[in-house]
């Protein structure tokens, strides 16, 4: 019990944290000249060890919070975020940074931790043909 | 000085800080290029710009009933900025708003159909 309040502290702390810092970055990188940006944005599938909605909904909303990273959809069914971010230098990168904020929430969200285990493989998606129903 | 001068001093910093944030980020939407940096930079604004803004004049007026009113609005500023920005990112890619060509990894990609129509 006292541990997860400490757990729920700590997050606050954390994310405040990285809030700031994300700021700062994407400020900088509007005021740096045409020539000389870092930006390198990518759209990566973030596999996600969120179950309950009310989990992916905080996830979601966190990641597009943070100045720089951006939620564009999620599939639950998969298992995974599809995350837009502004500063990518690989794949990796962007995939840890995720997964530690969503390890962060999710011990914060849950009494107790219990399953934090994501989907390895990335699963096979095809768009849905002109006549499928609605997305 | 006495301390309401500080607290008025300081909250001043605090509503300059977000008027300068909100000012940024304003430039960003016209310099970056796509849909999607374009919210992210947005977010600045959104968050830390109405944030400090709110806090700077929760530090010249400070009571206890304007601390819950101004925790109450930071809160749901920042979850209904959230919401509005994917509603907007994932709208804009239903709708073909393709990523800038600077944009070097997309694994959104396979779960478009053939673009037909162009943007």
């Amino acid at each position: 019990m006292m541990s997860w309040s400490f757990r729920i502290i700590g997050f606050l702390f954390w994310y405040a944290k990285e809030f700031i810092i994300s700021n700062y970055t994407v400020t900088a990188e509007v005021l740096r000249l045409r020539g000389r940006s870092k930006m390198r944005p990518a759209i990566i599938a973030v596999p996600a060890a969120s179950r309950s909605d009310s989990e992916w909904t905080m996830i979601s909303s966190l990641i597009t919070l943070t100045p720089g990273t951006l939620t564009i959809t999620i599939s639950k069914e998969h298992g995974i975020l599809y995350v837009h971010g502004m500063f990518v230098e690989s794949r990796e990168q962007l995939v840890a940074e995720i997964q530690e904020m969503e390890d962060r929430l999710l011990r914060a969200m849950r009494r107790v931790p219990g399953d934090l285990s994501r989907p390895t493989q990335l699963p096979v998606v095809r768009p849905l043909d002109e006549a499928g129903e609605s997305r | 000085m006495e301390p309401d001068h500080i607290a008025d001093i300081f909250g001043l910093v605090f509503i300059f800080v977000g008027i300068a944030t909100i000012v940024i980020s304003a430039i960003g939407l016209f310099k970056l290029p796509d849909l999607y940096l374009r919210a992210s930079a947005v977010g600045t604004s959104a968050g830390l710009g109405v944030a400090s803004i709110v806090f700077g004049a929760l530090l010249m007026d400070f009571s206890g009933l304007n601390l819950v009113k101004a925790i109450i609005a930071i809160v749901a500023q920042l979850l209904t900025s959230a919401v509005g920005s994917m509603a907007i990112a994932r709208a804009g890619y239903l709708n073909n708003a393709l990523p800038a060509p600077i944009t070097h990894i997309d694994e959104l990609a396979m779960t478009r159909r053939e673009v037909s129509g162009g943007r």
